[in-house]
């Protein structure tokens, strides 16, 4: 009677185990210069549900002869009162292939001392880094995070995983922190004018994917909600434009369409503050819900953690026109 | 403090109006931001000196300082000061008063001058300073107390927003200096100190928030100075900055403009403030304009945005004002670009030029040469702009571009004899000389040295800014190393462009035989000039003799030890050091399990062999592999074979330089130019000691030690060889073929597990210890 008794309770834990779906908590990127939502942005993330806003605060780059810190971002720190706030730093390769061995951890406590400051002494759950590194900067950087975490022990440390980092995470390696944001864009060749689109392709991803679920770190996913128009000029692209004006360049007294994604300048003009000369080539480059829902349904199989931020990149105020709020809670549904 | 952080944050934003808004670079696109190009059309031919950081030029691009120039602010301000001062006052006694000294010491000094020259003077400042002197000699204290008033506001604008130190701002502080400067803008009668009041108020007010005010404050107190000195125009930065903010960027983008076309120190800065975002408010923009040169100067600032194709904005302003020295600016910039499109980093181009990236459209930059061509053509035949000479040289360059020779010969010559000016003639001459370089098709002995003297007596100096001397040079030797090539003379080609270093790094077989074979031809004559330059690439003394010890030790490569005996047997004592002087590490006939390729931390020491002498104890080995065939020859000869070659701990005795990184280049992907070169200047043969070991393993049926020891060598032979046949550790179709190259390890296992060797070879070699598991 125990025994059946044991086999049942068992038995029903299993399947409860079996059934529990996965906490999922749907994110935005906020990666502009200056925080102040919009009431259409903020009424967007609550129909969202979005609680938590990853925030890019500042950049670190190579700048003279030392790691100095750019584009800060402006905001009075009581705006984002309402979120939950991750603070995120950006660091260029550059830096951590050029830094000393000696200064890092120095650079350490000055990255999270400014991060601590510009936060007005709030306190985070979670503080992500940022950076592109190589097999070559491996070595710094990893020990950067290990500094960041003693300079700052007390939040969930991350660290973004890029698609190519994973696949070869033997040379790169596995960065020293509690999880890893797997970003599923900037997948493709900018540069190359046979691209269709670099934000993403799922042809693109697909070599990719092998690794991403014996990754040893608890994996959160990055998708891309963005769009953005790049300027070719004699074959080779100078500039984007972000988001893509896509109504302006249905005017066709200025712009001639040989497909729906590319166009060509007629003559000298401005779009969005940049000057276009005649003969420049436009490519628009989005990632549609369609696309969207692609990538959801070729990264979400290959998450094993019981709990995903899932964090779009980027919020803007198109973002709610791009996406309405039906489809991204739809994209989000996918990781259940 | 809390009430005012919001004002702080407002603060940096602020301040980044007269510092360009920065973009964060990630998940964006990165522009290329070098330009890197060999130019040969000298921009400064334009003779707008003043503008020179705007040119498309590697070192005056990064030789500038973007964002402060303070070098040029401070330098500006000093004439002003001297001006104000006299004569007699030194820049360098006014930068230390106005610059270097402390506040503290300030109060001093305008006490010492209150008291016309009596009491004492702070240690850091001298009483026979100019300045100070100039100022006691006029009774001048009003400048000292605006001095001590501007070293008050100094801390208040001048705080770094993106610096790793808390900004340490105090808006009340600031706001009772702008009552202050107010007041003694007031109180002062003189002009120069009001103008200077004006400037520090309006600069306050706008890094303190306080838009309008600023505005206000420059309309209230500068404009009625009617002076447009210097402070003048940074004060009118400040208005612009501050309308910017205020959502009045037309009236600030015009703004911006005044300030870029009449104040240098603030060109850049005003360049990267002007925002206009549609065609209509660019024509907004143009209607604040009161002249056309006003408006010519909108049209510059947006042609010599980086990637512009400035064509539209020269265009734009022939139409204006066709005497504006913007468009002769503008056409050398462009033509800096296509040189940079065509000529590319490596300066390897020949005609009809091709793009040098691949990347970019031959066809459309061709197109734009042609148009920039027909409008150089224009300006000349019309006749309207002011730099005649000008236009013909880059008519004369951008017909060059076209390769019509011919033409742009004509074009040089004209400027040549008509121009009066001497610098136009020498430029004008040298075009003319880069012409007959690039007509070449194949050199002649008597062209070859005619050009080469010729380039030798170019009149440029050594410190020319555009170092056309050095160009001029690197140009003749990469249009000599083309034609060289041609002709089949692969030694001199490579010693155009490379040395006997690059030699040492990367041996080429072809190019030292050729380099022996035209030594050889010079043992009977003098060399002439370019040939002795040609041969100081290797070594001006020893030349042939270094060809000779370098062709001896590739012979090693090919296990011709007795050609490379005899070789080093002739050599000189002081070129034979090279190969006798430094001794292999670790004995070259030993098997070691365990890859060590620079071996000296492992303790054996040197061991008694050099080249020399490890190719005669090769001969020795080969005549008793004849005379006795063993296996324990044929594993010294193996061993040998294997240690001489990049993976083994003798690659001193065929090579001169090893780089652990070089491997990769055989990865199936690395087909560049370099990869391929590196590839075969590395010696990696392991077919000679493979088939040594095979021939050692089928003697050793009744030596398992022997066996084993062999076997494991030949296994390691098959493993080098996998890279080396390409493939990767990446790809899983390469990994697919790694086991038909480890059938020795299988082998191995299988057969000899129980030797002492296996058990050694496991210890030492991890992979073999990996492999092995579970086996």
């Amino acid at each position: 009677m125990l025994r059946s008794a044991l086999s049942a309770l068992v038995l029903c834990l299993l399947l409860l185990s079996c059934g529990k779906k996965r906490d999922i908590h749907p994110s935005f990127y906020h990666w502009k210069s200056e925080f102040a939502l919009t009431k259409g942005e903020t009424d967007y993330l609550k129909q969202l549900s979005v609680k938590r806003l990853y925030v890019r605060l500042f950049d670190v780059a190579w700048e003279g002869n030392a790691a100095t810190p750019r584009a800060s971002l402006r905001a009075d720190s009581s705006a984002w009162q309402t979120w939950e706030v991750v603070p995120v730093v950006y660091i260029t390769n550059e830096v951590m292939l050029r830094v000393d061995a000696d200064e890092v951890p120095m650079l350490a406590q000055k990255i999270s001392t400014r991060m601590q400051r510009l936060l007005g002494g709030r306190q985070v759950p979670e503080i992500q880094i940022d950076c592109d590194w190589s097999e070559q900067s491996r070595a710094s950087y990893f020990r950067l995070l290990e500094e960041i975490r003693k300079a700052w022990p007390g939040p969930t440390l991350s660290a973004t995983i890029r698609l190519h980092q994973v696949k070869y995470a033997g040379s790169t390696g596995v960065p020293p922190v509690d999880r890893g944001m797997l970003m599923f864009y900037n997948m493709g060749d900018l540069r190359d004018p046979e691209t269709q689109n670099s934000i993403f392709d799922p042809e693109t991803a697909k070599p990719y994917l092998g690794g991403i679920k014996t990754y040893p770190l608890p994996l959160d996913v990055a998708l891309p909600a963005f769009s953005w128009v790049v300027i070719v000029r004699q074959g080779r692209p100078i500039d984007l434009i972000s988001p893509a004006p896509v109504q302006e360049l249905r005017d066709t007294s200025r712009f001639q369409a040989f497909t729906d994604q590319r166009f060509r300048v007629d003559s000298g003009t401005f779009l969005n503050g940049v000057y276009l000369y005649g003969g420049d080539e436009l490519r628009i480059e989005q990632v549609d819900y369609s696309l969207l829902q692609e990538a959801a349904s070729l990264v979400a199989p290959l998450i094993r953690n019981p709990d995903i931020h899932l964090v779009y990149y980027h919020l803007t105020p198109q973002t709610a026109e791009q996406y309405p709020y039906e489809s991204l809670e739809a994209i989000t549904r996918m990781f259940d | 403090m809390k009430a005012l952080k919001p004002l702080l944050v407002c603060l940096i934003s602020i301040f980044l109006i007269t510092k360009p808004l920065q973009i964060s670079r990630a998940c964006s696109f990165e522009p290329e931001d070098y330009i890197a190009y060999y130019s040969l059309f000298d921009p400064s031919l334009s003779n707008m000196e003043d503008f020179n950081a705007l040119h498309v030029s590697f070192d005056r691009y990064y030789s500038y300082d973007w964002f402060n120039n303070v070098e040029a602010k401070q330098k500006d301000n000093l004439k002003e000061w001297q001006q104000y001062a006299g004569a007699q006052a030194s820049a360098a006694d006014i930068a230390l008063v106005v610059y270097t000294l402390s506040r503290e010491d300030m109060n001093q000094a305008q006490n010492w001058l209150q008291k016309k020259g009596k009491g004492k003077l702070p240690e850091s400042l001298s009483a026979s300073n100019t300045f100070l002197q100039a100022l006691n000699k006029s009774r001048n204290t009003d400048a000292a107390d605006y001095l001590l008033y501007a070293k008050r506001c100094e801390p208040q604008v001048t705080v770094d927003p993106e610096s790793w130190d808390p900004p340490a701002w105090d808006l009340t502080e600031m706001a009772r200096l702008v009552t202050e400067g107010k007041n003694k803008y007031a109180q002062t009668q003189d002009p120069f100190l009001k103008m200077r009041y004006a400037f520090q108020v309006v600069r306050l007010a706008h890094y303190s928030g306080q838009l309008e005010t600023c505005v206000k404050l420059f309309d209230e107190l500068v404009l009625p100075l009617k002076n447009t000195g210097l402070l003048y125009w940074w004060s009118l930065g400040h208005k612009a900055g501050a309308l910017q903010d205020l959502n009045r960027h037309l009236e600030a983008a015009y703004l911006f403009s005044q300030v870029f076309e009449n104040c240098p120190s603030k060109r850049i800065q005003a360049w990267q403030s002007l925002s206009v975002e549609s065609d209509e408010e660019w024509d907004s923009v143009l209607t604040y304009c009161k002249t056309p040169a006003e408006k010519a100067t909108l049209y510059f600032m947006r042609g010599i945005n980086i990637d512009s194709r400035a064509l539209d904005e020269m265009k734009a302003i022939y139409a204006l004002d066709p005497a504006s020295d913007k468009i002769a600016f503008l056409m050398s910039r462009e033509i800096n670009k296509l040189e940079s499109d065509f000529f590319g980093w490596d300066f390897d181009f020949a005609f009809p030029l091709k793009q040098s990236y691949k990347e970019r459209s031959t066809a459309e930059s061709l197109a734009y040469l042609n148009e920039l061509y027909a409008f150089a053509d224009l300006c000349v035949k019309e006749n309207k702009i002011r730099k005649g000479p000008f236009f013909r040289m880059a008519q004369g360059y951008l017909a060059f571009m076209r390769s019509d020779f011919d033409k742009a010969d004509a074009l040089f010559a004209a400027v040549a004899t008509q121009s009066s000016d001497a610098r136009d003639k020498t430029y004008a001459g040298f075009y003319r000389w880069v012409i007959r370089l690039s007509r070449l098709t194949k050199l002649t002995p008597a062209d070859e040295l005619r050009l080469y003297q010729e380039m030798k007596k170019l009149p440029f100096a050594e410190d020319e800014p555009h170092q056309l001397r050095l160009k001029s040079s690197q140009y003749l030797f990469k249009t000599y190393a083309r034609l060289y090539k041609v002709a089949g003379a692969k030694g001199k080609a490579y010693l155009c462009t490379q040395t006997y270093y690059d030699l040492l790094m990367y041996p080429d077989k072809a190019v030292v035989y050729d380099i022996l074979k035209w030594l050889d031809g010079l043992q009977t004559r003098k060399p002439n000039e370019l040939e002795l330059e040609l041969i100081s690439r290797i070594d001006a003394s020893q030349a042939r003799n270094l060809m000779l010890e370098m062709k001896a030790t590739l012979l090693m490569r090919e296990g011709r030890w007795k050609e490379a005996i005899a070789i080093y047997e002739k050599l000189p004592q002081e070129a034979l050091a090279m190969v006798t002087t430094y001794n292999i590490p670790l004995d070259p006939f030993q098997g070691f399990p365990s890859d060590c390729v620079n071996c000296w931390e492992v303790g054996t020491g040197d061991s008694p062999y050099n080249r020399l002498t490890f190719a005669r104890k090769m001969v020795e080995l080969d005549a008793e592999a004849l005379r006795k065939p063993s296996a324990e020859v044929f594993m010294k000869l193996g061993n040998a074979c294997y240690n001489m070659t990049y993976f083994g701990p003798a690659w001193m005795a065929t090579a001169y330089y090893r780089s652990g990184g070089s491997i990769w280049v055989f990865d199936a992907e690395s087909n560049d130019e370099w990869a391929v070169k590196e590839k075969n200047s590395l010696f990696v043969d392991m077919t000679r000691a493979e088939a040594y070991y095979r021939k050692a393993i089928a003697l050793t049926t009744k030596n398992p030690e022997l066996g084993a020891e062999a076997t494991f060598m030949a296994a390691k032979c098959r493993q080098n060889q996998f890279y080396l046949d390409g493939y990767s550790d990446w790809e899983e179709e390469d990994l697919k073929r790694k086991p038909l190259y480890r059938k020795d390890f299988d082998a191995l296992i299988a057969k000899y597990k129980k030797t002492r060797y296996y058990e050694r070879a496991i210890g030492e070699c991890g992979f073999l210890d990996t492999y092995s598991y579970g086996k």
